[in-house]
């Protein structure tokens, strides 16, 4: 028998707590199954890294943009504690909010490499693609890809600045169908509409 | 009458047992145990002293300050540091708990052996409960969609090269306008979904035994308990690189048996628990890749 008393073993217990309620959470609101102590990874296909944050919204000239967020560091907007990670793994109401407040006090330019672009460019030189991808997607084309002006970068950034009048924002996550037959995208909350 | 001499010796090799368990969690910390900027500069001065100076790493002071700053810091990103991560700063908790019982052996390896137990239990009941995993889905899914295991999917599903590079391109390209009634077609091999049945089921019911072995079954069944955790971190760590997750199990296994004084199976842990820090390199490429 063992000489020592109950509580030598609070950590695993501490670790059933944590399980427990990260299956709640996971299950009852946006908690990705992958992350918060559950040891849900590898088990569903909605990894943070399957989600993604899309963000639409219109210029101060009245101009339809997206906003590519593929590569977008928030700190380079002046924001420390938010990250994408954080958005994409739990997306809550607040942070989207936040995240829009944060993106409509930012300048902006229009890119060139965002997905936008690229899909227009390969649209072009790919007739493979004319088949894949759906009509909806060729008329969303007209938003104009942004991306936030770097300062101190030399060259390419001395181009128009811009800044939002409103923003929305939205997590989306993707999603192979049974059988691996397609691929599909589920809204997984949003979007919200952030205006100055 | 017990020979005094002789229970000394055994104190002895006990002590020393668990100083190397101290030691191994020392250096898990070190490689392994850091999420933020806040746990990396301190855990390189602290795991560093509790390596050099065995009086550091025996001592409670240590263990309890590292565990308690571990769970101030983790708590502050609760919802994105990696499971690995819960358990080892659990493990951490584990040792300043030991070494504050009274026996500090039988509470180090009794809870190796039931955080092994629990982790595989709720990995189980995810794969259940997600509802996408015994169908083969998920499986099929990732061999598809994520690039580090791209090689293999082009080996047993027969795709022609860069078919499945294109396909994920298309999903990037149609991420810059998601709409809930896009739908980019596949036509999947059958024997990618054969295969991602198989591996399915095996994982399943391989992590399920896991759970069962090391919780339910007696002392004396360790052989399989040990063969069975030990073949899963080997293996499937090998094609799902997180060396962090695949070393504190193996650390966890290692404790569990070292403290029991199966002496063999635990040298088999320590060399995997060795072997596994070289899965970061990117065999999979090497091997199935161009």
């Amino acid at each position: 028998m063992s000489k020592n008393p109950v509580w030598v073993h609070l950590p695993a217990v501490a670790l059933c707590v944590i399980a427990c309620n990260q299956i709640r959470l996971a299950k009852s609101s946006t908690l990705s199954p992958w992350k918060g102590g559950g040891f849900g990874m590898f088990a569903t296909q909605d990894s943070p890294g399957a989600r993604f944050i899309h963000v639409e919204g219109v210029r101060g000239d009245g101009v339809d943009v997206t906003i590519s967020f593929s590569s977008i560091d928030l700190r380079e907007l002046g924001e420390s504690r938010l990250t994408p990670l954080q958005i994409r793994t739990y997306p809550r109401q607040q942070d989207l909010v936040r995240l829009g407040e944060i993106l409509l006090a930012g300048e902006f330019v229009e890119s060139g490499v965002g997905e936008v672009a690229v899909w227009k460019a390969l649209m072009e030189a790919s007739p493979d693609l004319q088949e894949v991808l759906p009509p909806i997607i060729r008329s969303h084309g007209a938003r104009v890809p942004m991306r936030v002006r770097r300062e101190g970068a030399a060259g390419h950034d001395s181009a128009t600045v811009h800044t939002l009048e409103n923003v929305v924002v939205s997590v989306w996550k993707v999603r192979m169908a049974s059988n691996a037959t397609g691929c599909t995208f589920e809204l997984l909350t949003g979007p919200y509409e952030i205006g100055k | 009458m017990s020979d005094p001499d002789n229970k000394s010796l055994i104190l002895d090799d006990d002590k020393k047992s668990i100083e190397r368990v101290f030691l191994l969690t020392s250096l898990l910390l070190l490689l392994h145990g850091d999420t933020t900027g806040m746990l990396e500069i301190p855990f390189r001065v602290v795991c560093s002293a509790a390596i050099v100076f065995p009086a550091v790493r025996s001592s409670a002071c240590f263990w309890c300050t590292v565990s308690a700053y571990m769970f101030f810091v983790n708590a502050g990103d609760w919802y994105i540091i990696d499971n690995h991560k819960y358990l080892i700063t659990i493990w951490a908790a584990s040792l300043a708990f030991a070494t504050i019982a009274p026996d500090a052996i039988g509470a180090a390896r009794a809870n190796a052996r039931i955080l092994i137990g629990f982790c595989f239990t709720f990995a189980t009941a995810w794969k259940i409960i997600g509802q996408e995993y015994t169908s083969g889905d998920f499986v099929a899914s990732t061999m598809i969609l994520d690039g580090r295991v791209g090689p293999i999917a082009d080996w047993v599903g027969g795709f022609a090269d860069g078919e499945l590079t294109f396909f994920r391109d298309v999903i990037s390209l149609a991420k810059a306008a998601p709409r809930e009634d896009i739908w980019i077609g596949f036509e999947p091999s059958a024997g990618l979904l054969l295969w991602a049945k198989v591996l399915s089921y095996a994982t399943v019911i391989g992590e399920e035994l896991i759970a069962i072995s090391w919780l339910c079954f007696p002392r004396q069944w360790h052989y399989i308990r040990d063969a069975l955790l030990i073949g899963f971190v080997s293996v499937v760590y090998f094609f799902l690189p997180v060396v962090g997750f695949a070393s504190i199990l193996a650390l966890l296994g290692y404790t569990s048996t070292l403290l029991s004084g199966r002496t063999r199976a635990a040298v088999v842990y320590l060399a995997v628990l060795a072997f596994v820090q070289f899965y970061s390199f990117p065999w999979v490429l090497w091997l199935w890749g161009e």
